[in-house]
């Protein structure tokens, strides 16, 4: 027996298992592997590798995945909020058009014993045009906070935090969604447009407790490292957090909770433009997080894109 | 689970064709239908995006991209063709933008499992009888090239033929059974190099 021969029988050797030869091909390999036990030895691995794969059965679908789907596709199919106007952006003759998406990538908390006191504590967050979230990022509360976090140790990794200082609220400044009353709400905001994707926002209660808002779309390898920082910073306090992992969501990546994520975020693109962040937080007496929601108003990069969620 | 294999081997699209009349439902208005159409395929889909993923956490997000994509574009579907073939494409081709962006990721040698080596001292023998032949030819797989991974899916995992295969892969019946061929050749010396280093040890 030649050489050729047998490397001609070998490269019908999977099809001839599965039966998918025709009658003479088969024919011609089944008497070859009578008369040659290399070839015979070789159809018995190929066999029971093939055997392997015949007994992979079909894994069960999370039983879970249809309410978040469903969940994603009423999201989806809220209608736009109204526009906010045309906009010029960079010289661009066209104009843009709003949309309103909901987003939020790396939250975390923080609190500064020293200047902790007791009680519940809300915090607010609005850039200078505020508008209705259109979604909650809620329970937060299997998040746990980072215990006794230097601030001077929190430096952004993927640029610079903007410049948000935590406000008391005033007479009558009242904001346009409260929270249950709550006596320590305070009110930050930030008056230049965010850039995606470095925009996050810091915000404080007066106890030092802190939430980071983190929107970072295009790059998920610098919202992994945003998410090691501060996972390795708990680790140092000794504290392991529930951070639950970054998703995809599009171009943009959402802190996922446990359940349905009504964060989920399937209208960030890459190229567009994140002009507002705001969002809200709530903390327990106890320092731990308890809700937090946010939403962003983006810049399509595209006016074609954005046209149809205008017409809505 | 219910697991119908026969909604693979659907036939060609007529009008008594349920996944036809929800897609005229659901392009019609009808909300609930896109429901049908998730219950009737979401498992495949699934099954496809975990076969070529091997990850529950990756294939939970890839599946509900597919079907957000799916229910974005459903009024651009093609009547005539068959629905559930476009929808495995996009999933196949979903799972496999996935795996690409994955490997760039993490690259895993071949040959590197430190994790699932038996302790020492531990019999070789227990330990292989320890773990599941299933998950011992899935990570198998995961060793091989998404473009020869995603045909095995296909074959084994969703039973198609090579003409239901060409279609979900879309190229030809030849150029689909020349893929399945180099698949099972590579899946076979990664089989070995794993199986049956382990197997020796």
């Amino acid at each position: 027996m030649n050489e050729g021969r047998c490397l001609d029988i070998g490269s019908r050797l999977a099809a001839y298992i599965e039966q998918e030869l025709s009658v003479a091909e088969a024919r011609l390999v089944r008497a070859h592997l009578e008369r040659c036990p290399v070839c015979r030895a070789d159809a018995a691995r190929m066999g029971r590798a093939l055997e392997g794969l015949r007994r992979l059965q079909p894994v069960a679908l999370p039983t879970d995945l249809r309410g978040q789907l469903f969940a994603r596709i009423a999201l989806s199919e809220r209608p736009a909020r109204p526009a906010l106007g045309r906009l010029r952006w960079a010289g661009a003759a066209a104009a843009l058009a709003l949309a309103v998406v909901s987003t939020a990538v790396v939250m975390r908390t923080g609190r500064d014993a020293g200047t902790r006191a007791a009680g519940p504590s809300a915090v607010r967050i609005e850039t200078a045009k505020s508008r209705e979230p259109i979604a909650a990022m809620d329970p937060v509360s299997a998040m746990d906070p980072i215990s006794a976090m230097d601030p001077s140790r929190e430096r952004p990794v993927s640029g610079p935090p903007l410049g948000v200082t935590p406000q008391p609220i005033g007479p009558g400044s009242a904001p346009a969604q409260p929270l249950a009353a709550q006596p320590d709400r305070r009110l930050a905001s930030a008056g230049k447009p965010l850039g995606a994707p470095e925009s996050m926002l810091d915000v404080a209660d007066k106890r030092g407790v802190t939430a980071r808002i983190l929107l970072a779309d295009r790059d998920r390898a610098k919202a992994d490292r945003v998410a090691r920082a501060y996972w390795d910073g708990e680790k140092a306090d000794g504290v392991e957090p529930r951070t639950t992992g970054l998703r995809p969501a599009g171009h943009a990546y959402n802190a996922s909770m446990d359940g349905p994520s009504p964060g989920w975020n399937d209208r960030v693109r890459i190229g567009d433009t994140v002009t507002e962040l705001r969002g809200e937080a709530e903390w327990d007496d106890s320092g731990r997080l308890r809700t937090m929601r946010v939403s962003a108003e983006t810049l399509a990069a595209s006016e074609a894109e954005a046209a149809p969620e205008m017409e809505r | 689970m219910v697991w119908n294999r026969a909604v693979n081997r659907a036939p060609a699209t007529t009008a008594s064709d349920p996944d036809e009349a929800a897609v005229t439902r659901f392009v019609a208005g009808d909300r609930e239908a896109f429901g049908e159409l998730f219950d009737r395929h979401g498992s495949y889909v699934y099954n496809i995006v975990h076969g070529v993923l091997n990850s529950e956490d990756d294939a939970r997000d890839v599946t509900q991209e597919v079907f957000l994509q799916v229910h974005r574009s459903l009024h651009t579907f093609r009547r005539g063709s068959r629905f559930s073939t476009w929808l495995y494409r996009i999933a196949l081709n979903r799972a496999l933008d996935a795996a690409r962006a994955h490997r760039r990721r993490r690259c895993v040698p071949l040959g590197v499992e430190a994790e699932n080596r038996p302790a020492p001292g531990a019999d070789p023998a227990s330990h292989l009888d320890a773990r599941s032949a299933e998950d011992e030819v899935r990570r198998v797989l995961q060793h091989l090239e998404p473009r020869h991974r995603d045909v095995l899916v296909l074959r084994y995992m969703q039973d198609m033929d090579i003409e239901e295969m060409a279609e979900v892969l879309g190229c030809s019946a030849s150029a689909a059974k020349v893929r399945l061929f180099r698949a099972r050749l590579k899946f076979k010396q990664c089989y070995e190099a794993i199986v049956g280093r382990h197997e020796r040890e």
